[in-house]
């Protein structure tokens, strides 16, 4: 069932890609053939994707139909259900949406603050309970990092209020 | 000849080349080994110090962090799922399932005997066969690399995927993802919504990065069961023994062909050798379907195949004066920077350097040898840090990576958005490489094909009229067949 429906959003979005966004995305080319146009190559990919998911949903309900013909012909058993695996989704969520505070907070404090605070956070929430070790980390990572691209690659890290001191 | 030959022995054993060839390994080993720290970054940063240098010792500096970068990549594809280099997300196919399985220490050894293996072969055949190798290049035009590419893609798709049909699914969004920036051919804006940072396209390192190593960050947390002492896998004490190394000379063999032809071939790069290598090594399997679940025949026919790149790619280099791919470009401008131009003509006015570089690639492959194997042992120190403090510290260094390539946050919030997509792939078992392999080949396909449109005035005809040509469409054709249908058969069983 998952496949059906990832198959029907990709079928969705190239369709989409199709007839919204080259069109309004895209400036067509003028002359030279419609091969040569900026609008051909996408196109073309567009037009691949919308088949490659009308198939993958295409396969999908071949062999849900097939399960289901299958379940119908077997004798039906008590089946012990599989133990899933223990798994936090809220906690890969909250490390997915921390990554927008993380973005806003290095433009704002530069990336060696952000940077400390984000490895905090981060650390934390895997579940790191030894204090001394995160801050010790927290601290030292991205300072080494900050001072290795600052001297050594010569890429000047945005600092943020601290960039006075460099 | 022997003159030249002894000038070029002398130039090459001076100590500060040697040194310098040295350093350069250890830096591309080191930094290649890094999430979010690419070969090319590592000698872009190297470049400037060797304005200072003799031109050999400038020279072997760039070539030595060239080999250790193509190592190092590996490492982490292995260690932590994450490749350094794209041509490293081949490796990682059967590496990371390996080091899972607490065989990391053998497929590190693996991964470092091939490239030597690799590398050496293919420095033997530069040496010799540069004149032929040349000449064979030239014979590549628009059509011929159309064609080569388009079987390179498919292949890829097709070995990186359980199901074919995702692979081409995630292939065909990579050459979708490359189109974003401006046409090629008229300049317009592609899908830039009026971005400035949009119009100039993605990079490849913040897509590399966010699509690779953000996902493995993120199941940390997806499989915390709120233990705090999750362990990554350990290197391992089970290495491996000369006798098993050699047990896989034919895969190591054909590897470092298809590197060697492929190598020559200006802008393919090593990737799609890998993966081409890695696709034959399974069909001759007597076991295919253990490939991606740790079997080392994987990960030593994509090692021996990227680094034999390494070589072969030099000499479009040397004997043309054409850069191959884009680290031999900075190379390329290493050279004429002290006063040297690569191409036909220095064969007879520097014929002592291009011998000294000969003896140095020789000597790279050694170098790296001695010095990859120093390393795994310090690896293992690095991977004994709980995964909680760890992995953590690979998002600040892929944040501080992807800022670095261009000094532009942009690039940042491409790597993030790019690893939740990466993380949505992951869910619904999408193979994220061959979505790599067609954003980095995505340019080239489309810019063949439009030149290839132009030269013919837009007759498709002339895709097919070369023997090149038809050649790999046949190649295409026959791959496609014979993988759609053993899978066919696969599922009736």
């Amino acid at each position: 069932m998952k496949d059906f429906i990832v198959g029907v959003v990709i079928t969705a979005f190239a369709a989409t890609a199709l007839l919204w966004l080259i069109p309004t995305q895209v400036a067509p080319g003028y002359g030279g053939g419609a091969a040569l146009s900026p609008r051909f190559w996408p196109t073309v990919i567009a037009v691949v994707i919308l088949l490659l998911g009308a198939v993958l949903s295409a396969q999908a309900l071949l062999r849900l139909r097939r399960k289901a013909s299958a379940r119908e012909t077997r004798t039906e058993t008590a089946a012990t259900p599989a133990t899933a695996p223990e798994s936090s989704p809220w906690a890969v969520w909250t490390a997915v949406f921390m990554l927008v505070p993380y973005y806003y907070l290095s433009l704002q404090l530069g990336l060696l603050l952000s940077s400390v605070l984000a490895y905090v956070a981060y650390s934390t929430l895997a579940g790191e309970r030894n204090v001394a070790s995160i801050l010790a980390f927290a601290i030292a990572g991205p300072l080494v990092l900050t001072l290795f691209f600052i001297i050594v690659a010569q890429v000047l890290i945005p600092l943020g209020p601290l960039s006075s001191i460099y | 000849m022997i003159n030249d030959v002894l000038a070029g022995l002398t130039l090459f054993i001076d100590p500060f080349s040697l040194i310098a060839l040295a350093f350069g390994v250890l830096i591309g080993v080191f930094i290649g080994a890094i999430p979010g720290m690419s070969t090319v970054m590592a000698i872009s940063i190297v470049l400037p110090f060797t304005f200072t240098l003799e031109p050999i010792a400038g020279i072997l500096l760039l070539l030595g962090v060239y080999k250790g970068g193509m190592y190092g990549g590996s490492i982490s594809a292995i260690l932590i799922n994450t490749p350094g280099t794209p041509a490293a997300s081949c490796t990682m196919l059967d590496g990371y399932p390996m080091a899972k399985q607490g065989r990391a220490r053998a497929a590190l050894e693996m991964s470092l005997y091939a490239s030597c293996f690799g590398d050496m072969i293919s420095n033997i055949v530069l040496i010799l066969c540069a004149a032929w190798l040349a000449s064979f290049a030239l014979d590549f035009g628009p059509p011929e690399l159309f064609a080569l590419v388009v079987f390179a893609l498919i292949i890829v798709a097709g070995v990186a995927a359980q199901q074919i049909v995702k692979g081409f699914i995630a292939m065909t969004l990579g050459l979708g993802l490359a189109t974003i920036g401006r046409d090629l051919i008229t300049g317009t804006e592609r899908f830039a919504f009026g971005n400035v940072d949009l119009s100039g396209g993605l990079s490849l390192v913040p897509v590399l990065i966010g699509l690779f190593a953000l996902p493995e960050v993120f199941q940390i947390y997806r499989e915390r069961h709120g233990a705090p002492k999750i362990q990554l896998a350990q290197i391992g004490r089970q290495g491996m023994g000369l006798k098993s190394f050699l047990s896989h000379w034919r895969t190591l063999l054909r590897g470092s062909v298809f590197g060697v032809i492929l190598g020559v071939i200006p802008g393919l790069g090593p990737t799609p050798a890998a993966f081409l290598s890695y696709g034959s090594a399974r069909r001759k399997s007597k076991d295919p379907d253990s490939f991606g679940k740790g079997n080392i025949d994987g990960v030593a026919a994509a090692e021996s195949a990227n680094s034999a790149v390494g070589g072969s790619s030099m000499v479009p280099l040397l004997a043309l004066g054409i850069p191959g791919d884009v680290i031999s470009a900075v190379i390329l401008g290493a050279f004429m920077i002290h006063g040297l131009q690569p191409g036909p003509l220095m064969f007879q006015s520097n014929i002592d350097i291009i011998y000294a570089l000969f003896f140095g690639l020789i000597a790279g492959a050694l170098l790296l040898f001695l010095i990859g194997k120093s390393t795994i042992p310090l690896l293992s120190r690095v991977l004994n840090l709980r995964s909680s403090l760890l992995l953590p510290m690979v998002l600040v260094l892929c944040v501080f990576g992807s800022f670095a390539v261009n000094k532009s946050m942009f690039d940042v919030l491409v790597m993030f958005s790019m690893g939740v997509f990466g993380y949505i792939m992951v869910a619904y078992d999408f193979p994220r490489a061959p979505l790599l392999i067609g954003f980095v080949l995505g340019p080239l396909l489309e810019n063949n094909l439009r030149q290839s449109l132009l030269m013919s005035q837009g007759d498709w005809a002339f895709f097919f009229q070369s023997p090149i040509s038809l050649l790999f469409w046949s190649f295409t054709l026959i791959y496609l067949a014979v993988s759609v249908t053993s899978r066919y058969r696969k599922s009736r069983n």
